[in-house]
C-alpha cells in the first residue's frame, strides 16, 4: 500500500529523466519502431493529465481553503498520480511527434508547452514533497493549468486542424446563406474564382491590386478599374483576359496556373452577359434558363469529381494478403477507400476466394467475374457485398435463382450477365433490384425485343442480333506448309477455319469450280513444280475467292555453283543462292535470293561431289511482263566430269513473249528434261529477251531475267 | 529525423523495387499493395504512387486501332461538298497559308483540288456523316465521337506516326501503352499490360517499327509485348516439342529449389526475384492459351466480326483478339493496320482497306458493349495525320491520289468515358484548316490519360536530370469529349 | 556527455528530497530511513531510463549510415544544395532566360543576392540571414500563393531539404562552381589500417568511405566464382574447365594477376570492350526509319574491336572517331574510324524535306558528342537554352557547327534505289585489308562501302535554329563549345572537328577523363562512381566517391590515356574481387551497394548470355570481325512490320556455323531489333545508350525455356558428354562437367543432391513415353552426334536445360 505511491513517484522519476534526455537530443535519434507505435498511444492518454490537472487543482484549494487534512493522503496520490500521466503523455507525445507530417509551429508550440506543464508539476510535485511554502504550490498549480490549457489548445489544432474551436460557428453561417439556400453566384461563380483566382488576387496578395475574396472588392475591382461590366461579357476587363492566348502576358489565369474549362468560361460570360448578378437565388431562376442551366452543370460535374464514399478505407495489408494472380484488387484511385475486384484465368478460379472477399465488402464497389464459373451458391456470398455497384457476371452458370440472392445488392447499378443461360422470368426478378440501372443479356436466350419501353427504369442491352439476309462471302483457304520447297515427305496441306467448309480444288491451272473441282480430303502429293488453286464452299456463304499456292520439290543438292557470267550489281548474288533451297520472294526483287540478268545472259557451272542421277532440271523464275521481266528466249545445257570439257545436252529454244503475257506477274518454271545420266558437272546458259517485242511497252530494249533458284531432279 | 529517414529509406525501396524486382508483367500495381503507408505524404518526389490512378478512371482499358498510313478525312468523315464543287480548281492561296509541301508534291506547279469519288450520308440520331466505305461503323454513329480537327507538326509518317504513338517526333521516348504500363501497371498479372497486334492491308504501307511500342527509358517490363501471326502467339511461349506442362513444372520446381540453395548462401533479394518470375511465366504459359483460342467463339461473333477473324494475322482475327485480350484485363492493347497510304489510286485503294476494317472496327465496339465493357473501354480508330484536299500528280477521278496533310484530319473514339454521337471541332469548306476547336497531339494525349484516371502533368519519369512526360511539356485536357 | 547531464539534473531534487524530508509531513517522513536505498533505486532507474535513450541513440546511428544522413554540420552547395535547387527550382529560376519567372535566377550568386526586381527591398537570399531571405520565407510558407515550389509545379522540397537550405543560407549562402566543372585536383591517397586487404590506390579511397559508413568490406570472392567474374568481365566468355583447374591448382600469390594478364592479351577482350561502345555509337546493321535499308558498317566495328585489342590509347581511340580525316595524310584506317559519326539513322522514305532530315543527323552528332564524350545533356539545348546546365542555345549550335560542314544529303535516294551506305563514303578492297586493315574480316571479294566522314570544302555557316524547327533560322554562329564547361581556344585550336578532339584532350578538361573513367568503372561494378553516367549536369547525380573519381581521372591522363592499365588496376583491386555474400547490415544499410562493401550479382547483358550459352556447350564459332549474322528468329518478325520495301523486308535466316556467331554479331535491323535481346534490355540502337537497364521480367524466363538456342546448346551439349570418354562413364560426372562449364564452378554435395534424382525421375519419364526423346533431340540445326542411348541423352539434356535456367548460371557471383 505504501510502496504503491512510491513506485508512482519513481517511475514519474524515470518518465522525467527519459523525457529530459529525449527532448536534449531528440533531432540527433530516430525511434525503434516499437516506441513510435507506443507513441500512437498520446490521444489515449493525454486527457487523464488535463481532467486530473483540474481535479488536483480543486481538491488542493479546497484543502488549502477549508483546512482538511484527511485530503492529503488522497492529495498526495493524486499528485503522484497526475505528474506520472502528465510525464507519461508529454513522452508518448514526443514519440508521436517524430512520425512527422504535422504543421511545424503549431507542433512546436504545443510539444514545449505541454512538456513545460508535466515538468513544472513534476517539479512542484518535488518542492511539494520539499515541502515549501503553499503559497509556491498555488501558483504553481495555476500556472500548469494555464500552460496546459494553451498547450492542448494547440493539441487541439494539431488534430482537428486549425481554429477548430470556432469550427462550428462557422459554419452555421456558411450554411444559413449559401449551402441550404445558395445564391447562383456563391453556388457557381465563387467556387470557380475561388480554385482558379484567389490564390493571386487575395488580402495577402494583390496582383493588380485585385482582391476577388470578397463581394465587396470584387465590384471595386483592382488598379485597371472594376473587373467586369454587368451586361456586356466583351467589354468585361476580366473575360477580355480569360480570352487572350494562353502565352500572353495578360492572360488569366496565367500560363501555368491552373486553366478554366470551357464551360466554366461559358457560364462566367453568360453571367456577366446577363448582368453579374450577385444575390438572386439559384431557385429563382426558372429551370429553362440558360444561366441555371450552366450553373446547374458545372455544380454536377463538381459532385461527379468528387464521389465520395462514407466507409472507412480498408487495410492495406489485407488488400495485400487477398491479393494473388488470379485475383487481383486495388483502390479504383488514389486515398479511394473503394475497392475493385477482378479475377482472371478461368481454370484457376477458386470460390473460395470470393468467400475471402468478404473481408472488404464494405469497400468493394465493382466485381468483374467475367468468364469465371460463377454458380447460385457464389452468388449468394456476392449478395453480402454490400457497396457493390458494378457486377460482371458473363458467361457464369448463375441461374434465376443466383439472381434472387443478388436482389439483397442495394447499390447495384449495372449487371452484365452476357453469355449467361436465363429465361425471360428473369426479367421479371431484374426489375425488382433496387437501384439497378443497366443489364446485359447479349446471348442469354432471351430474345423479347419488347423489354425496352419507354420509362422503363432499367435498360436492358440485349446486344448484336445477326441479320439472317445478309450474306457473308467466305475467306479462301489457307496453305499450311510455310516453305514453297517441300521435301520428299511433305505435301500440300490445305485448312480452313470456319467449321463445316468444303474446299474445292484444281492442279493444272484452271479455275476451281465449287461443285465438279475435286474435294480436298487429304493432303495433295506433288511431283514436280504443282500450282495448286483452291476455294472454300458452305450454304449460307458466298463461296470465297480462288487462294494459290506453288510447290516446288526439293531436288538434289549440288555441293556448289559458280557464276560464270557477271549478273546485274544492283541484284547480284554468289551461286549459292540458286541452290540454297530458299525461294525468291516476287513481291520484292530487291531480296536477296534472286539473281538477274539483262546486259549478258545467265551462265551458271554447277559441281556435285558425288554425283547422283539426273533426269531433269527445273529453272523458277520470274514473269513480270508489264516491269520487263520476262522469261528466257533459250536455255543451253552442258554436262560433263570434267569442268573444262562439257558436252551439251539439251538446247531449248523457248516460245516467244505473247501480247496476251502482258500484265502477267507470277513466278514459272522451265523444266528441262533429258535422259537419266549421272555427271559431276553441269553448266547451264539462259539467254534473256535481247529486244522486248512491239506490242511491250519498252519495245527493243533488253528484258530482264530474273532466277532464283534452279532444282535438280 | 526519422521521418526523413522513413521517407528516403521507402523512396529506396521504392526505386531499388521499379529497378530490380520489375516483377510482374506491367509492373505490377504495385501501388495497390503499398498505397498509403509507402508513398503518402510530401515524399522526395511528389511523383504519385506508380500502380494507381490519381483520380477515379472513366476509362480501365484502352484499344487503339491505329490505321497506318493516314486514311484520307475527306472520303471518311469530313465532309466537302465544295471540294467537288470547284474540282480541278487550284487551292486558293489564302487558304494554303504557305503551308509546307512534302518532297513528293513540292514540284507540283499546280494544286487542283479534288472532291471525294465516295458519297456521304448522315447517320444515327446525331446526323453524324459518314462516307459510303463504312457501312457498318455507320450503324453505330451514335456510339462513337468523330474529332475532324485532329493536327500534327510531322509531315512525313515516320516522324508522324512516332510522335501520335510516344509524344515526341525524335528519340527514343516510351509510347502510350508504356506510359499507361508505367502509370496503372497491369491488373492481370498473368498477362503482359501492354500488347501489339500487327495487319496489312493490300493498300500502299509504310512499315511499323518497335520504336512505336518500345519502353523508351522506362523498365523493359513496359515494353509492348508484339503478338505474332504464328501458332506462337507469344514470343517464346510454347514449350519445346518433347516437354508438356507436367514436364515443365517438374523442372520449375527442382529450379526453384536450386535457387532457393542459392538464395541460402547469397541472400541476395534478386534470386528470390527470379524465381518469381519464372512461376509468372508459367502462370503465362496458362493465360495466354485459354485467351487465343478462338474455336469457342459463338457463330454470330464470326458473323459480326466477318469470317476473316479466324484468320491468324488479319484486322479482324485482330479486333477479335483485342477484345479477348481487353476483357482479360490487358490495359492496352494497339493494333497497327497498314497500307492507307494512298497517294495514288486512292479510291480503290481505300476500298479495299475499308473492306478490311469497317466491319471488324464496327462489331469490336458492338461487342464491348454487349458485354458492358465499353464503358470501361476507351477505343480509337484512326492514323497518323491527313491527306490533301488537292490532287498528287494529274488529275483523274477515278484514279487520284492525295498528299500528306498534317493541319487537320479525323479519329473516332467511343467507349470509356467519351461522349457519344457528337462529331468534334469544324474544318474549313476546303478540308484544309481548322476554323473551331483543334485537338494538337498533345492534347489528345491528355485526353486519354484523363480518361484513364491520370493527370498528363503528374505522370512523370525522371531521367537524365530531367522530368520526362507524354505530353512533353505541352496538353491539356479537352472538355468538350468528356461525357 | 549527456549521462552526466542528466546525472546533474537529478542530483538537486535527490538532495532536496533526502535532507528536507525529515521534517515533512507524515507519510513522506516515514520514507526517511529508505531514503538511501531509494537513491540506489533512482540510480537504477536513471541506468534503465539511460539504456532505453542510448538504444534510441544507437538506433539512430544505425540509420546515420548509409541511408540517412544528419544535417551536416557544414552545408556544402555542390554536395547538398545544389541538387536541390537544381531540381527544383531552376527550371523557373536558372539558366533558361526564356522561362525565367520573376526575372530571379538562383544559379548564380550575384543574381540570387540581388534585389527582387517584382518585390522592391525584397532578396531571395541575403547571406546569412534566414529572416530577410525570401527564399526561405517561401519555402516554409503555407500560403498556396506564395510557396515555392507553387503547386502547379507538382514539385515539393522534403522537411530535411528545407532544413538544408535554411543552414545553408544561415551559413553564407556560398555558391560554389558545379563540381565536374572544375578540372580534378590530386588528390592524397588516404591512408588505412587493415593493410592486410587492400590490394591499391583504389581500395584505399573505398575502404576510408567504407569505414566512414560503419560498413566493412566482404572477403575476396571465392577462386570459382572470381573467375568467372573476371573471364566475362574482359572477355565476355566464361572460363573453360582447363582454365578453372589451371587456375584452382595455381597456389602462387600472383595466380589471380597471371589470369588477367592472360585475358587482356586475349583478342575476345576486344570484343567485350567494344560492346558498350556500339551502345554508345548507335551502332546498327539497318538505316533506320520506316524502309529501314541495310547498310555495311560492319568494317568500322571490326575497327573498334582492333583499336581495344591494340589498346590504342582513349586520346588516339576517340581522335581518331572524331576527326580522323583532318588529321595530316590520314590512312584509311583513320578514315574509317570517322564512321563514329555516321552510324545515326537514315531515312530512305520518299519525300521527306530534305534539309529537315540533313539537320536532324547533326543534331544526333551534337547530342552524341555530349552525352558520349562529355556526359552532358547538350539535346536540352536544341530548342532553348539548357534549364539546368551552362549550355546556352547559342553554345548548343556553335558546337553543331563542327558538325554541320558534312557534304551530305537529307535523302540521298528511296528504298528502291537504296545504298549501302551513303555519300561521304569509301571503299574498300580486299587488297587494302590485306595491306592495311588485315582486322577487317571481309569474306567476298567485292569491295565493301562504308559511310565516312568528310567536310565540303567551303564552310557552311550554321544559325541557331529557333525552337529546334529546321526551317526556323536565328543568327549565326561560329565554331565554339560552351565556354563554361571548358573555353575552346581558337588561336590554339583549329576551327574544326580536329580542334574540338584537342579541345577535349586538353589536360585541363574538367570532363573527358572523368566521364570515361566512370564509365569504365560502371563496366565492371555495375554502377558507375557518378551513376548518371550520362548526366555529369546539375541533375545528375553525385559522385559517391569524387576523390577516387579525381585520383583515376588523372592517373589516367598521366599514364597516356591507358585503357588496358586501366582496366588493369580495377580488376586487380581487392574491391573487385570481393565475394558478392550480402549480410542483412549491408542490405538494410546500402540495398544499392553504393558504397562497395561487396560484389554485386548481376546478370549478363543480352549479348553475353548467348555467349554464355554457346561458348559453355561448345557451339560457339568464335571469329572475330565481319559482316552481322541471322540467327533464328521467331518467325514473321519482319514479315508483319516491314513496309515492304526493300532487301530487309524478309528474314533470311543463315545456317550452319552463321548461326553460331557471337551475341554481338548477331544483324541488328532497328526498326525490328533481334526480339530477344530486347527482353533482355538490348539496345535498339536508335541512339546514343551509355547505360543499360537491368530488368528482370517473365518474358525473360520464357526465352531461355523456349528458345531454340537454349535448346540446341543444351542437346548438343548433352550429345557431347555422353559421347564423352574423359571423364569416366558415371552420369554423375557428366552432370558435374556441365554444371561446370556452365555455372563455372563444381556443384556443391546439395546440388548435386538434387540433380542426380532429377536426371532419374526425367530418364524414366522419358522411358515411359519413348516417342518424347526425339522430339526433345530434334532441337537446332547442329550436326547430331551418333550417340548410344538416346534417352539417356534426352534425359541429361534435360538436366543441363534446367542448369542453363539456374539463377547463377547467367549471372556475375
Amino acid at each position: 500500500m505504501k510502496s504503491f505511491p512510491k513506485l508512482l513517484s519513481n517511475i514519474s522519476f524515470f518518465l522525467a529523466v527519459l523525457l529530459l534526455f529525449l527532448c536534449v537530443v531528440q533531432d540527433k535519434i530516430a525511434l525503434p519502431p516499437i516506441l513510435q507505435s507506443t507513441g500512437r498511444m498520446h490521444p489515449l492518454i493525454l486527457h487523464f493529465p488535463i481532467v486530473l490537472t483540474i481535479v488536483l487543482a480543486g481538491v488542493w484549494f479546497s484543502k488549502t481553503i477549508f483546512h482538511l487534512p484527511s485530503m492529503d493522503r488522497m492529495f498526495d496520490l493524486l499528485f503522484q498520480w497526475t505528474v506520472c500521466l502528465g510525464l507519461l503523455s508529454s513522452l508518448l507525445g514526443l514519440f508521436l511527434s517524430k512520425e512527422g507530417g504535422y504543421d511545424d509551429k503549431v507542433l512546436f508550440n504545443h510539444k514545449y508547452l505541454t512538456i513545460g506543464f508535466s515538468f513544472l508539476l513534476y517539479t512542484l510535485s518535488l518542492l511539494y514533497s520539499a515541502g515549501v511554502k503553499p503559497g509556491i504550490i498555488s501558483t504553481g498549480l495555476i500556472a500548469c493549468i494555464g500552460l496546459m490549457v494553451f498547450g492542448t489548445h494547440f493539441g487541439a489544432e494539431l488534430t482537428h486542424g486549425a481554429g477548430f474551436i470556432l469550427k462550428p460557428l462557422e459554419k452555421d453561417k456558411a450554411d444559413n446563406d449559401s449551402l441550404i439556400n445558395p445564391s447562383l453566384f456563391a453556388a457557381t461563380i465563387q467556387p470557380i474564382l475561388q480554385s482558379k483566382c484567389y490564390s493571386c488576387h487575395n488580402e495577402h496578395k494583390l496582383k493588380g491590386g485585385l482582391d476577388m475574396t470578397s463581394i465587396e472588392k470584387l465590384l471595386k475591382g483592382g488598379d485597371d478599374g472594376p473587373i467586369w461590366i454587368a451586361g456586356d461579357a466583351e467589354k468585361s476587363l476580366m473575360m477580355q483576359n480569360i480570352h487572350l492566348p494562353l502565352d500572353d502576358k495578360k492572360h488569366m489565369p496565367p500560363n501555368g496556373k491552373n486553366q478554366l474549362t470551357a464551360d466554366e468560361i461559358l457560364l462566367l460570360h453568360t453571367w456577366i452577359h446577363l448582368g453579374a448578378n450577385t444575390d438572386s437565388l439559384l431557385k429563382q431562376y426558372p429551370p429553362t434558363d440558360t444561366l441555371y442551366k450552366l450553373a446547374i452543370k458545372t455544380i454536377q460535374s463538381a459532385k461527379a469529381e468528387i464521389k465520395k464514399y462514407s466507409f472507412e478505407p480498408a487495410n492495406p495489408k489485407l488488400i495485400a494478403s487477398l491479393n494473388d494472380p488470379f485475383c487481383t484488387i486495388s483502390p479504383i484511385a488514389q486515398n479511394s477507400p473503394a475497392l475493385k475486384a477482378d479475377f482472371y484465368v478461368r481454370e484457376k478460379y477458386n470460390p473460395l476466394k470470393t468467400q475471402d472477399l468478404i473481408k472488404i465488402k464494405d469497400q468493394l464497389v465493382s466485381l468483374n467475374m467475367d468468364n469465371m464459373p460463377v454458380n447460385d451458391a457464389e452468388a449468394a456470398t456476392i449478395s453480402k457485398f454490400i457497396s457493390l455497384e458494378e457486377l460482371n457476371l458473363n458467361n457464369s452458370s448463375i441461374t434465376i435463382k443466383g439472381l434472387e440472392e443478388l436482389k439483397k445488392l442495394q447499390s447495384l447499378r449495372v449487371l452484365s450477365l452476357a453469355g449467361v443461360k436465363l429465361d425471360t422470368a428473369s426479367i421479371r426478378v431484374l426489375n425488382d433490384f433496387p437501384s439497378l440501372k443497366r443489364v446485359y443479356l447479349w446471348n442469354t436466350g432471351i430474345k423479347d425485343s419488347t423489354l425496352n419501353q419507354p420509362g422503363n427504369k432499367i435498360d436492358f442491352n440485349m446486344g448484336y442480333i445477326p441479320d439472317d439476309a445478309e450474306v457473308l462471302t467466305l475467306t479462301p483457304p489457307t496453305f499450311v506448309n510455310d516453305d514453297a520447297i517441300l521435301d520428299s515427305t511433305e505435301s500440300i496441306i490445305i485448312k480452313h477455319q470456319i467449321p463445316g467448309v468444303e474446299i474445292r480444288y484444281t492442279i493444272n491451272d484452271s479455275i476451281p469450280d465449287s461443285t465438279s473441282s475435286p474435294l480436298y480430303e487429304k493432303p495433295i502429293a506433288v511431283t514436280g513444280y504443282t500450282t495448286v488453286k483452291a476455294r472454300a464452299v458452305k450454304s449460307g456463304w458466298l463461296k470465297s475467292a480462288v487462294a494459290e499456292f506453288s510447290a516446288f520439290k526439293k531436288g538434289l543438292k549440288p555441293s556448289n555453283a559458280w557464276l560464270l557470267s557477271r549478273p546485274n550489281p544492283k541484284y547480284q548474288n554468289d551461286g549459292y543462292t540458286l541452290i540454297n533451297d530458299q525461294k525468291g520472294n516476287i513481291g520484292n526483287l530487291l531480296e536477296p535470293g534472286w539473281i538477274a540478268y539483262r546486259e549478258t545472259p545467265m551462265d551458271v557451272l554447277f559441281y556435285f561431289d558425288n554425283p547422283p542421277t539426273v533426269h531433269r532440271i527445273s529453272v523458277s523464275y520470274d514473269k513480270s511482263v508489264n516491269s520487263y521481266i520476262v522469261p528466257p528466249t533459250e536455255a543451253i545445257l552442258l554436262a560433263g566430269n570434267d569442268s573444262s570439257n562439257l558436252k551439251v545436252i539439251k538446247n531449248l529454244k523457248l516460245k516467244p513473249l505473247e501480247k496476251s503475257d502482258l500484265g502477267k506477274f507470277r513466278n514459272e518454271v522451265l523444266d528441262i528434261d533429258f535422259s537419266p545420266s549421272v555427271y559431276k558437272y553441269y553448266r547451264l546458259k539462259l539467254q534473256n529477251v535481247l529486244k522486248l517485242p512491239p506490242f511491250h511497252p519498252g519495245k527493243g530494249q533488253p528484258g530482264w531475267l530474273f532466277v532464283d533458284e534452279v532444282f535438280f531432279y | 529525423m526519422s521521418k526523413e529517414f522513413l521517407e528516403h529509406r521507402l523512396n529506396i525501396t521504392r526505386r531499388h523495387f521499379m529497378e530490380k524486382s520489375g516483377l510482374a508483367l506491367g509492373g505490377l500495381a504495385i501501388g495497390s499493395l503499398l498505397t498509403k503507408d509507402l508513398f503518402s505524404g510530401n515524399s522526395l518526389e511528389s511523383i504519385p504512387p506508380v500502380g494507381l490512378p490519381h483520380f477515379a478512371p472513366k476509362a480501365k482499358r484502352i484499344i487503339y486501332l491505329f490505321q497506318n498510313g493516314a486514311p484520307s478525312q475527306l472520303e471518311t468523315f469530313d465532309y466537302k461538298p465544295k471540294l467537288n464543287e470547284m474540282m480541278g480548281q487550284d487551292l486558293p492561296a489564302s487558304v494554303r497559308m504557305g503551308q509546307r509541301l512534302t518532297g513528293m508534291t513540292a514540284s507540283q506547279e499546280k494544286f487542283p483540288l479534288i472532291g471525294s469519288q465516295i458519297k456521304f450520308n448522315q447517320y444515327g440520331k446525331s446526323g453524324t456523316w459518314i462516307s459510303d466505305l463504312f457501312p457498318n461503323i455507320s450503324k453505330i454513329a451514335d456510339d462513337i465521337c468523330v474529332i475532324k480537327t485532329m493536327n500534327t507538326e510531322a509531315i512525313n509518317h515516320d516522324p508522324a506516326l512516332t510522335f501520335i504513338q510516344t509524344g515526341a517526333q525524335q528519340g527514343n521516348r516510351p509510347s502510350m501503352g508504356s506510359w499507361l504500363s508505367y502509370g496503372l501497371g497491369s491488373d492481370n498479372k498473368n498477362l503482359p499490360a501492354f500488347c501489339v497486334l500487327l495487319s496489312r492491308g493490300k493498300g500502299n504501307g509504310q512499315g511499323v517499327y518497335s520504336k512505336l511500342w518500345t519502353n523508351g527509358f522506362l523498365d523493359s517490363i513496359h515494353q509492348g509485348v508484339q503478338f505474332s501471326n504464328s501458332d506462337e502467339r507469344v514470343l517464346y511461349l510454347n514449350n519445346p516439342a518433347g516437354s508438356d506442362r507436367q514436364d515443365r513444372r517438374a523442372m520449375l520446381d527442382e529450379l526453384s529449389q536450386l535457387n532457393a540453395h542459392a538464395y541460402d548462401e547469397f541472400k541476395d533479394p534478386e534470386i528470390k526475384t527470379k524465381i518469381e518470375q519464372y512461376e509468372m511465366a508459367y502462370r503465362m504459359q496458362t493465360a495466354v492459351p485459354e485467351l487465343t483460342d478462338l474455336s469457342k467463339e459463338t457463330d454470330s461473333t464470326i458473323k459480326m466480326y466477318g469470317p476473316e477473324c479466324l484468320v491468324p494475322g488479319t484486322y479482324a482475327a485482330n479486333c477479335l483478339l483485342a477484345r479477348k485480350l481487353s476483357e482479360s484485363g490487358v490495359r492496352f492493347v494497339q493494333l497497327y493496320h497498314q497500307g492507307w497510304d494512298s497517294h495514288g489510286n486512292l479510291v480503290n485503294e481505300m476500298k479495299g482497306q475499308a473492306r478490311d476494317t469497317d466491319r471488324p472496327s464496327a462489331a469490336l465496339i458492338t461487342d464491348l458493349k454487349q458485354r458492358g465493357l465499353l464503358d470501361e473501354t476507351l477505343v480509337i480508330w484512326g492514323g497518323e495525320f491527313g491527306r490533301t484536299n488537292y490532287c498528287q500528280g494529274k488529275l483523274d477521278q477515278k484514279n487520284y491520289g492525295r498528299d500528306h496533310h498534317p493541319k487537320c484530319y479525323s479519329i473516332f473514339m467511343a467507349g470509356g468515358g467519351i461522349k457519344p454521337g457528337i462529331t468534334y471541332g469544324e474544318t474549313d469548306e476546303f478540308g484544309y484548316n481548322i476554323v473551331e476547336n483543334p485537338v494538337p497531339i498533345n492534347d489528345f494525349h491528355a485526353t486519354v490519360l484523363q480518361l484513364m484516371g491520370l493527370d498528363h502533368e503528374k505522370l512523370v519519369y525522371k531521367h537524365l536530370g530531367r522530368r520526362y512526360r507524354l505530353t512533353d511539356v505541352a496538353g491539356k485536357v479537352v472538355q468538350g469529349l468528356l461525357a | 556527455m549527456t549521462i552526466l547531464v542528466v546525472a546533474d539534473i537529478l542530483s538537486i531534487p535527490l538532495k532536496v528530497k533526502d535532507d528536507k524530508a525529515f521534517s515533512k509531513n507524515t507519510y513522506l517522513a516515514s520514507e526517511k530511513s529508505m531514503s538511501v536505498r531509494r537513491h540506489y533505486k533512482n540510480l537504477l532507474y536513471l541506468f534503465l531510463s539511460l539504456l532505453i535513450s542510448i538504444g534510441c541513440g544507437i538506433f539512430s546511428c544505425k540509420n546515420d549510415s548509409g541511408i540517412q544522413e544528419d544535417i551536416p554540420a557544414t552545408v556544402d552547395y555542390n554536395i547538398h544544395i545544389r541538387p536541390i535547387l537544381s531540381d527544383r527550382c531552376f527550371k523557373c529560376h536558372g539558366p533558361d532566360g526564356n522561362k525565367r519567372k520573376a526575372g530571379l535566377r538562383l544559379d548564380i550568386a550575384d543574381s540570387a543576392y540581388a534585389e527582387l526586381k517584382e518585390l522592391p527591398g525584397a532578396f531571395a537570399i541575403v547571406p546569412g540571414d534566414i529572416k530577410k531571405s525570401e527564399l526561405i520565407h517561401r519555402i516554409f510558407s503555407k500560403d498556396t500563393s506564395e510557396i515555392m515550389p507553387p503547386p502547379e509545379s507538382n514539385l515539393k522540397l522534403s522537411a530535411y531539404e528545407i532544413k538544408l537550405l535554411e543552414k545553408w543560407v544561415s551559413q553564407g549562402a556560398v555558391y560554389k562552381t558545379h563540381w565536374s566543372l572544375i578540372a580534378p585536383v590530386a588528390q592524397p591517397i588516404p591512408d588505412v589500417k587493415k593493410s592486410d586487404w587492400v590490394k591499391n590506390e583504389i581500395d584505399h579511397f573505398i575502404l576510408d568511405k567504407m569505414k566512414s559508413k560503419h560498413l566493412a568490406p566482404n572477403k575476396e570472392a571465392d577462386k570459382e566464382r572470381l573467375l568467372k567474374r573476371v573471364c566475362i568481365d574482359l572477355t565476355g566468355l566464361p572460363p573453360s574447365i582447363e582454365m578453372q583447374d589451371r587456375f584452382l591448382n595455381d597456389a602462387s600469390p600472383d595466380a589471380y594477376e597471371k589470369i588477367v594478364d592472360e585475358l587482356l592479351a586475349n583478342p575476345h577482350y576486344g570484343e567485350k570492350m567494344a560492346l558498350s561502345w556500339l551502345d554508345l555509337a548507335r551502332y546498327a546493321d539497318s538505316h533506320g526509319y520506316q524502309d529501314d535499308g541495310l547498310r555495311t558498317m560492319w568494317p568500322w566495328r571490326d575497327w573498334v574491336i582492333h583499336s581495344f585489342n591494340a589498346n590504342y590509347s582513349y586520346e588516339k581511340f576517340v581522335t581518331w572517331q572524331l576527326a580522323g580525316d583532318l588529321l595530316p595524310n590520314p590512312s584509311k584506317e583513320m578514315l574509317l574510324a570517322t564512321g563514329f559519326n555516321r552510324n545515326h539513322k537514315i531515312t530512305q522514305e520518299g519525300g521527306i524535306i530534305d534539309e529537315e532530315y540533313r539537320l536532324s543527323y547533326v543534331t544526333d552528332r551534337t547530342n552524341t558528342f555530349g552525352k558520349a564524350f562529355l556526359a552532358m545533356t547538350f539535346e536540352c539545348a536544341h530548342c532553348h537554352d539548357h534549364k539546368y546546365d551552362p549550355i546556352s542555345q547559342k553554345a548548343y549550335y556553335s558546337t553543331f557547327a563542327f558538325f554541320n560542314q558534312v557534304n551530305e544529303k537529307g535523302l540521298v535516294g528511296d528504298i528502291s534505289l537504296a545504298s549501302l551506305a551513303d555519300p561521304p563514303k569509301m571503299s574498300i578492297t580486299s587488297e587494302e585489308i590485306k595491306s592495311l586493315m588485315s582486322f577487317i574480316n571481309k569474306k567476298d571479294t567485292t569491295p565493301v562501302q562504308v559511310m565516312v566522314m568528310k567536310d565540303s570544302s567551303v564552310v557552311r555557316t550554321t544559325r541557331i535554329l529557333i525552337r529546334g524547327v529546321y526551317d526556323q533560322l536565328g543568327d549565326s554562329v561560329t565554331f565554339n563549345t560552351p565556354p563554361k564547361i571548358f573555353p575552346f581556344d581558337t588561336n590554339k585550336l583549329a576551327k574544326n572537328r580536329l580542334g574540338l578532339a584537342q579541345w577535349l584532350f586538353d589536360k585541363k578538361h574538367p570532363l573527358t577523363s572523368r566521364v570515361y573513367v566512370n564509365r569504365i568503372w560502371q563496366e565492371f561494378f555495375g554502377r558507375g562512381l557518378v551513376k548518371t553516367s550520362g548526366d555529369f549536369g546539375m541533375q545528375g547525380e553525385m559522385p559517391t566517391h569524387p576523390e577516387l573519381l579525381d585520383w583515376l581521372a588523372l592517373d589516367f591522363m598521366d599514364h597516356g590515356w591507358d585503357i588496358k592499365r586501366l582496366v588493369k588496376m580495377i580488376v586487380t583491386s581487392a574491391t573487385y574481387r570481393q565475394s558478392s555474400v550480402i549480410s542483412d547490415q549491408q542490405l538494410t544499410t546500402d540495398p544499392e551497394n553504393i558504397y562497395l562493401s561487396r560484389s554485386k550479382r548481376s546478370r549478363l547483358t543480352a549479348e553475353l548470355i548467348k555467349d554464355h550459352i554457346m561458348s559453355s556447350s561448345g557451339l560457339l564459332n568464335d571469329e572475330i570481325g565481319g559482316p552481322s549474322v541471322k540467327p533464328y528468329q521467331p518467325k514473321g518478325m519482319w514479315e508483319s512490320s516491314t513496309s515492304g520495301r526493300g532487301q530487309l523486308a524478309r528474314y533470311i535466316q543463315d545456317h550452319q556455323q552463321d548461326l553460331y556467331r557471337r551475341g554481338m554479331y548477331t544483324f541488328i535491323k532497328r526498326t525490328v531489333p533481334p526480339p530477344s535481346m530486347l527482353t533482355f534490355d538490348g539496345s535498339n540502337r536508335d541512339q546514343c545508350e551509355v547505360r543499360r537497364s537491368l530488368t528482370n521480367t517473365p518474358l525473360q524466363a520464357l526465352v531461355l525455356l523456349n528458345d531454340p538456342q537454349v535448346l540446341e546448346a543444351s542437346r548438343v551439349l548433352a550429345e557431347k558428354l555422353s559421347m564423352d570418354t574423359s571423364v569416366d562413364g558415371s552420369i554423375a560426372d557428366k552432370i558435374e562437367k556441365a554444371f561446370r562449364l556452365i555455372v563455372c564452378r563444381k556443384p556443391d554435395a546439395k546440388e548435386k543432391e538434387m540433380l542426380l534424382p532429377f536426371y532419374e525421375r526425367e530418364k524414366n519419364k522419358l522411358i515411359q513415353s519413348p516417342e518424347k526423346v526425339d522430339q526433345l533431340l530434334n532441337a537446332g540445326e547442329y550436326k547430331h552426334l551418333a550417340v548410344t542411348n538416346k534417352t539417356e541423352t534426352a534425359a541429361l539434356m534435360q538436366v543441363i536445360h534446367t542448369i542453363y535456367n539456374l539463377e547463377e548460371a547467367v549471372v556475375k557471383t
